[in-house]
């Protein structure tokens, strides 16, 4: 296993390369001018030069380029365009807000997914499924903004339980609890509806198997023969399907932040995007590319430690 | 049947909302709470030095760092002493000067402000080498003299009657003055971190993309502030921007869309403040492409628009109809006899575009903001035009590529949004020969009016002045370049517990220090 680890660790190398040249040559060739954007409607021709000049940008691309892996070699992202702040403090600042709001949104879902799946799955044919599947039913169809201004109206707005904005801070974990409440509720709602379905559908499979008839003929206990016996085996395509819900909680965060006035990368992305803040995306993007990597690695292992046959050399 | 499997989680969930409530009560700030003032922007800003900034986010948060040579009142426009407190122009209208305040500190303990320090700041903005965004507008003057620390001398290059626009706290941001001991201590990058004004406020804290902190400045020359803090929350999204205004999370907040305004319009806790501003939105029209390089098709377009239904449809009544003249009611020189409100006549349109004799439909498209009022507006007016026979798609862009396309030359159209200034002078520029892009945004391609721009200038005397500025928004209102279909109302969401709040709806920032607040 050890060996194995090691390789992919070391694989995030080359794939961190990839990303970083697509994503240079995609920003570049973008069309708009971060200088432009940045005067508004202020900007004039020899302004536009002289931010331009400023910045590097009026140097050849393969040039820029260049200097640009020389810097991320040195770990240096580079300092934002707009901001005239270091790319990667400003993102530092920023990922302890967006690690608060995914991990909770990712436990509501699992929390409750899965509990809510397993209940269907034993209780299949009964009003507790038909129930549970009307409810996934709704919240895979609503769009998490809209979860997320209606939470906001209720719990904030009528009847002032929760913060409606900001995300706390750290110095009183209280508030960061207080102010996740809401976001991950609304984030997770999509996932969690998904976590039950596949649950539901997985753990009623395994339900069927003959080794579960013969611990059931054994008389073991209903709970022992769902939860110690089926549950691993049921995990598996649900483990999968976590690894890659990673990247749709990172992405649904940027909406959810927004509605709640949330700081966190996904708004930072968006916004220099938007300001074609080359910078701050490039060093956002190798971020969020590593951190898809690892959390792979972490689902693949997560594989291997449900089901004993699977070994990685 | 397996028996029921009893979930671990059931006899947990009372406990974990227990914990979460209980937490909730600790989400607020603490320590002196009702001396903070929360007011909420759409973003931190780029840059808290006055060259370097265009934002409105940086100007509202400068505008309480700095302090100006004269400052405009929030409440009339009237301009008045700030860090002067009085000033003369010669009769050639090339010297104005200005007598300095005594007595005004620095704050970081940078001595006393004097007449080095405006020197210091006009040489600083005209110097190529560093960059400033207002370089251009700073060449006017050739030199600021200091014949003694706190007598300014200004002398311009020519005479510029809207001289004294370029010395108040609005953009551009030639008028707040920076501190030369502190910038020749700090540097550009020690003073970005730590800007450092006269003003009634210093900077405590500046997270990015999170929020801005301001503390009162102690050694402020001025009434001390009744606002121990003010603190700057980015929030982007209307709704969620009146509903914190409500809950008392935000205390003030700008609102651009005016349909979430008509939502809160009668919620108790909020007061909605709407200020007539100098903020249009207008449609350029490129005369290079055809046909709209015709003068009939330009006017026909212009009557094709419902002006009184569009603001109603879209601004909710928070605006007027645009002028034909491009000036408008609070602009030096505004004369409605020649420019007046913009007017909806499609029987006029029609026999325009016949006159013209261009074969229908004409096709083409205009570029727009791709926020929800300027989408809506853009596709009001492709209605409209529809309705007399010209076809022009709206393109709602993002920003970035926005800037690109609409600075083509083979762009039919584009719309612009501008907060202006009470001085005509910057706004006229915009359309003259030197602004033609890249140089500029004189999308049109107007050179109509370039002489009589370089006219009101120069010319001595006010009333002269006057003159000139009518025979442009004559020029303006016959060639039609620019169809200015509204005048947008600035839209606050207040507080209740905000008292002596006036905003600032010029391209400034409120005068934050005046205001109060009640108990929470």
């Amino acid at each position: 296993m050890r060996p194995y680890i090691l390789r992919r660790i070391l694989l995030i190398i080359p794939l961190i390369w990839g990303v970083v040249t697509s994503v240079f040559l995609v920003v570049h060739l973008l069309p708009g001018d971060p200088a432009a954007v940045l005067l508004g409607p202020f900007a004039t021709g020899d302004r536009e030069a002289a931010l331009r000049h400023m910045w590097g940008l009026d140097r050849p691309l393969l040039v820029q380029y260049g200097q640009y892996l020389r810097n991320i070699a040195a770990g240096d992202f580079g300092t934002s365009l707009l901001t005239g702040q270091p790319a990667a403090s400003q993102i530092l600042s920023l990922l302890p807000y967006t690690v608060v709001l995914g991990v909770g949104a990712l436990l509501i879902a699992v929390g409750a997914g899965i509990p809510l799946g397993i209940a269907a799955a034993v209780r299949s044919g009964t009003a507790v499924d038909r129930l549970s599947l009307l409810a996934s039913l709704l919240l895979i169809s609503t769009p998490s903004f809209l979860v997320g201004i209606v939470l906001l109206i209720v719990f904030s707005g009528r009847l002032g339980w929760l913060p409606a904005i900001g995300a706390g801070t750290f110095a009183r974990p209280g508030s960061i609890v207080s102010h996740v409440v809401l976001p991950a509720l609304a984030l997770s709602a999509g996932l969690l509806a998904y976590l039950t379905r596949i649950t539901r559908t997985t753990l009623l499979s395994v339900l069927r198997e003959d080794y579960v008839k013969t611990a059931r003929a054994k008389g073991l206990a209903g709970r022992v023969i769902v939860l110690v016996h089926a549950l691993r085996n049921a995990m598996l395509p649900v483990l999968s399907i976590l690894g890659l819900a990673t990247g749709d909680v990172v992405g649904g965060a940027v909406v959810i932040e927004t509605v709640f006035a949330r700081p966190g990368v996904g708004s930072l992305l968006v916004n220099s995007v938007t300001g074609r803040d080359y910078v701050q995306v490039q060093a956002c993007v190798i971020v969020l590319a590593a951190s898809f990597v690892i959390m792979n690695l972490v689902t693949d292992l997560c594989y291997a430690a449900a089901d004993p046959r699977i070994q990685y050399r | 049947m397996l028996r029921r499997v009893t979930l671990a989680a059931r006899w947990s969930a009372p406990l974990v909302l227990a914990v979460i409530l209980s937490a909730a009560g600790t989400g607020g700030p603490a320590g002196a709470a009702d001396t903070v003032l929360t007011y909420a922007l759409i973003s931190t800003g780029t840059s808290k030095i006055p060259a370097y900034t265009t934002t409105g986010e940086d100007t509202e948060i400068m505008a309480q760092i700095y302090d100006s040579v004269l400052q405009a009142d929030a409440k009339t426009w009237k301009i008045g002493p700030d860090l002067a407190t009085a000033y003369t122009t010669s009769s050639d209208g090339k010297t104005w000067t200005f007598t300095l305040r005594k007595g005004v500190k620095w704050q970081g303990g940078y001595g006393d402000f004097t007449c080095a320090d405006v020197q210091f700041t006009w040489d600083f903005n005209k110097d190529p080498a560093n960059h400033s965004f207002w370089q251009t507008q700073a060449v006017i003057v050739d030199n600021v003299a200091c014949p003694n620390p706190y007598t300014a001398e200004f002398h311009l290059s020519a005479p510029f009657q809207g001289f004294i626009w370029s010395v108040v706290n609005i953009e551009p941001s030639t008028g707040w003055v920076l501190c030369k001991a502190a910038w020749d201590k700090l540097g550009r990058a020690g003073y970005e971190k730590t800007p450092i004004g006269t003003g009634p406020y210093m900077l405590k804290s500046l997270a990015p993309s999170q929020e801005v902190v301001l503390v009162r400045n102690p050694d402020y020359w001025g009434p001390k502030p009744a606002v121990d803090e003010i603190d700057f929350k980015v929030i982007t999204d209307s709704q969620t921007a009146a509903l914190a205004v409500k809950t008392g999370a935000v205390d003030i907040v700008g609102v651009n869309d005016p349909v979430v305004a008509t939502q809160y319009e009668h919620t108790p806790g909020v007061a909605v403040i709407a200020k007539q501003a100098l903020r249009t939105d207008y449609l350029e029209l490129n005369e290079m492409v055809k046909p709209f390089d015709d003068v009939k098709v330009r006017q026909a377009m212009r009557y094709a628009i419902d002006y009184r239904g569009l603001v109603a449809a879209i601004l909710r009544g928070f605006g007027t109809p645009g002028y034909a003249g491009i000036l408008m009611p609070g602009q030096t020189g505004f004369d409605p006899s020649v420019n007046p409100q913009n007017t909806y006549d499609p029987a006029k349109a029609r026999q325009l575009l016949k006159e013209a004799g261009v074969p229908l439909p004409i096709k083409g498209f205009f570029t727009t903001y791709n926020d929800t009022p300027d989408i809506n507006a853009a596709q009001f007016l492709a209605a409209n035009f529809a309705q007399v026979g010209i076809e022009l798609e709206a393109r709602p862009l993002e920003r970035g590529t926005l800037v690109q396309v609409r600075i083509a030359p083979t762009t039919p159209a584009a719309v612009i949004g501008n907060a202006l200034s009470p001085d005509p002078d910057g706004f006229i520029g915009a359309f003259t020969g030197k602004q033609i892009p890249p140089a500029g945004l004189n999308i049109s391609r107007y050179t109509g009016a370039d002489q009589l721009f370089q006219m009101q200038r120069e010319v001595a005397g006010a009333a002269a002045r006057k003159r000139i500025l009518r025979e442009i928004q004559q020029r303006f209102a016959t060639d039609v370049p620019v169809i200015e279909y509204y005048v947008q109302k600035e839209i606050f969401f207040v507080n209740s517990r905000v008292h002596n709040y006036e905003p600032f709806v010029l391209f400034g920032g409120d005068p934050l220090a005046k205001v109060t607040l009640a108990a929470k």
